[in-house]
């Protein structure tokens, strides 16, 4: 979000997902730090069949995934040196005058800076860097500089380091250099994980914005929605998730009102996290189901499912959709615009809403990037903001012309190590991710049966040759330590993982990656690390005759009662 | 001839979509009362996510099936155009497993409708017959008996398909009829 807003005044995703199935021959996807066929399945197959029709594939990933399989070039860099890598793509398009003279003399800005530090970034310096060949890294530079398209795609896998900002910056840099913005095709596309992180972030829910991304230090923004609310905007920013915490311990924050989130699995050192929870004098949890951190908070609010409740989300390509009830929610459970509505009533704010699209009016009026939306636009249209009047169609791509921040800026910035990496005591690196059938938590997806069954339990991959020198055999059940905790887990001994790099998700409670994870941030974003931390792996437990014998599985394979609390429409509230 | 079901590593994306339909559509329960009961998932079709190759595999079929050759109890019969296990007199000899090129055949658990197997332990302490666990073998019956197979319905990236005897034939045909016009192409060069 930070990184684009900086360099092209947008942290959305620039293009449409439906332009992949328009590539081809000449076309090129570029997909960094994004296992899409996984995370993004429906993605994943448009770019598949995108590649099937002749668009060539570069795949930047640590790990092999169905992705890696179909790329042109993969470059299997070390977790954490996206940057090393983006540079020394860029100096070889330089080098070879790959670059799009025209479009950055035209709309481009701080050029001359990015070419000193590209300069420096020699391909077999960034090899020892990143450990990717030099000669890769040139054969991906050939292909960006010369194809007629490049669309550029990326998730977490880019932003969850410490150089979070940077990597983003540092893709971004490669988009503009080769002129590949604001044409279809084109662009920077950073994949949101759920159906409506865009709308949440959208609707303010980032610590220094109101609706619209419209800056809360600005005294005519302040003034507006103080006019509209009848009450007073404070100037000062909010605080992040990891200075929450922080606050916590301090005793400054008194008071957490979590939804729809489950921090004490999805949040890096769960420890730590559980520490501050507990400490902190209130916590209210509102979610579907009683969660690991639902399980700990004072107050527990029943919201409503997906299918239970009226209002839009609006997805990674900034689509707003309307989402209509199907069924009521079960027993005292409300949807959360209700039992926030009833809150701030109930805290003397006489705000009386009887619908969504009453908030939805009062929300577009203040937006101007949604100003042209309505519920009854949305009867018949799929609208991407911005939309800024009744009779505009939406915009399916974002800097036409040129960047909405007026010339779109080269940020160059220099490789800086992971926070944590691989020593005596902790010899090896892990790196997180998801499997394609769970979510985040597996709040919801381990509750269904068949998702569960096709993957119960976690599997920690680890290399062949890792695995030989610690005994440990496909199956084994193993520990996994950091300096933050340990984790039981079972083996998956695979080349999918390179030699020295361990893989795990944040999907199973009972073996929850997050336990290991570390809480060092990127320090614009407070976007934390998620994707390098330290770990030593040690074998427990050989499979045996039968997994199942070891008991390890019963115990393990579900959080507790999962199977005594049915699926969303009875929630167990 | 038997019809089959054939993945295309071109186009799946492994998300094991295929899987949760295969199980499901063998179970007469709805979802709910299976989440209730627990019951063991069991799928006939299997994901491959290897490092190299994303696929899903399952049971071809096989004109030759070396799976009921190997069968020492005719377990394993031609069934109309498919190849089928019959549960009920599979003893668990775990041949066909063994004979299967494709991997094609899994071993489960099968709770034999609560009836239960007891056996004389060989530890010389005791007369007591214990309770044993109870496998049969598994594989792709095609959905038999339920229309269409529910794998190819599911897949979002439309990597299965139903290969049956007359597609086939049409298939060669299309072939034959294509090589000729390459060869009177090539004629009319030389020519």
């Amino acid at each position: 979000m930070e990184g684009l807003s900086t360099t092209l005044g947008s942290g959305a995703m620039t293009n449409s997902i439906a332009e992949l199935h328009t590539m081809g021959p000449g076309d090129t996807i570029f997909a960094i730090g994004t296992n899409t066929t996984e995370c993004h399945p429906i993605i994943g197959i448009a770019m598949i069949k995108a590649v099937k029709r002749g668009a060539k594939l570069i795949v930047v990933d640590p790990r092999a995934t169905t992705l890696t399989q179909h790329a042109d070039v993969w470059l299997r860099l070390q977790p954490g040196s996206d940057v090393a890598l983006l540079n020394a793509i860029a100096h070889v398009i330089l080098q070879n005058g790959w670059e799009a003279t025209e479009y950055i003399a035209k709309h481009t800005e701080n050029f001359s800076e990015f070419k000193k530090i590209a300069a420096r970034y020699f391909p077999y310096k960034a090899a020892e860097i990143t450990g990717v060949p030099a000669t890769l890294i040139k054969d991906a530079a050939k292909i960006i500089g010369q194809s007629r398209n490049v669309a550029i795609y990326y998730t977490m896998g880019v932003t969850q380091h410490t150089s979070g900002v940077d990597n983003v910056m540092a893709v971004s840099n490669i988009a503009v250099l080769t002129g590949n913005i604001g044409r279809a095709k084109t662009g920077v596309n950073p994949l949101r994980g759920q159906n409506n992180v865009q709308g949440a972030c959208d609707m303010g829910a980032l610590p220094d914005v109101l609706p619209g991304y419209q800056k809360v230090q600005k005294t005519d923004v302040r003034e507006k929605f103080a006019k509209a609310w009848g009450v007073e905007i404070p100037e000062e920013q909010g605080l992040t998730v990891p200075s929450v915490l922080d606050g916590i311990e301090k005793g400054e924050v008194k008071a957490v009102y979590i939804f729809g989130e489950n921090p004490l699995r999805s949040d890096p050192d769960i420890n730590h996290v559980k520490h501050c929870l507990e400490k902190v004098e209130l916590l209210i949890v509102q979610d579907i189901f009683l969660t690991e951190t639902a399980q700990i908070a004072d107050v527990v609010l029943p919201g409503a499912a997906f299918a239970e409740k009226d209002g839009t989300f609006t997805s990674t390509e900034r689509r707003v959709q309307r989402v209509r009830k199907a069924i009521e929610p079960p027993g005292q459970c409300k949807p959360d615009w209700q039992i926030l509505s009833e809150l701030i009533a109930a805290m003397g704010y006489p705000a009386a809403y009887s619908h969504p699209q009453e908030i939805f009016e009062e929300m577009r009026q203040l937006t101007p990037s949604y100003n042209g939306i309505s519920y009854a636009r949305l009867e018949n249209e799929s609208l991407q903001w911005p939309c800024p009047t009744n009779d505009h169609p939406g915009t399916p791509i974002l800097h036409v012309g040129s960047s909405i921040r007026g010339k779109a800026r080269f940020v160059p910035a220099d490789f800086r190590l992971p926070a944590e990496l691989p020593d005596k005591e902790y010899p090896m690196m892990l790196t997180t991710g998801r499997v394609v059938a769970h979510y985040h938590t597996g709040t919801m997806t381990r509750r269904c049966w068949g998702l569960r069954g096709v993957a119960p339990y976690e599997m920690v991959e680890i290399h062949p040759e890792d695995a030989a020198a610690l005994a440990i055999e496909d199956g084994d059940q193993i520990s996994v330590s950091s300096r933050r905790g340990e984790v039981l887990a079972v083996a998956k001994v695979t080349t999918r993982v390179s030699p020295g790099l361990v893989f795990m998700t944040f999907h199973y409670s009972e073996s929850s990656g997050n336990m290991l994870t570390n809480t060092a941030c990127d320090p614009t974003t407070q976007t934390p690390e998620l994707k390098v931390c330290a770990v030593a792996v040690r074998k427990v437990k050989s499979p045996g005759v039968h997994l199942a014998d070891t008991g390890f599985l019963q115990q393990n394979t579900a959080p507790e009662g999962v199977f005594h609390q049915p699926a969303l429409s009875n929630a167990p509230h | 001839m038997n019809a089959f079901v054939i993945g295309d590593a071109e186009l799946c994306i492994g998300c094991q979509a295929c899987m949760v339909a295969c199980a499901q559509a063998h179970e007469k329960m709805p979802t709910a009362a299976l989440n209730e009961r627990e019951t063991p998932f069991h799928s006939r079709i299997t994901v491959v996510n290897a490092p190299e190759v994303t696929v899903a595999v399952q049971c071809r079929h096989c004109e030759d099936s070396p799976c009921a050759r190997s069968c020492p109890v005719e377990a394993i019969v031609q069934k109309n155009a498919h190849i089928e296990v019959i549960k009920e007199k599979c003893i668990g000899c775990k041949s066909c497993v063994l004979a299967c090129p494709f991997g094609a055949i899994k071993i489960i658990e099968d709770d034999m409708n609560c009836a239960a197997i007891f056996i004389s332990p060989h530890d010389g302490t005791a007369h007591d017959r214990i309770e044993k666990a109870h496998f049969v073998v598994e594989k792709c019956d095609l959905c038999a008996g339920c229309g269409s197979p529910a794998c190819v319905a599911i897949c979002p990236a439309k990597a299965l398909q139903l290969v049956e005897p007359d597609a086939i034939a049409q298939k060669i045909e299309n072939r034959r009829i294509k090589n000729a016009n390459r060869i009177r192409l090539y004629r009319s060069q030389l020519a």
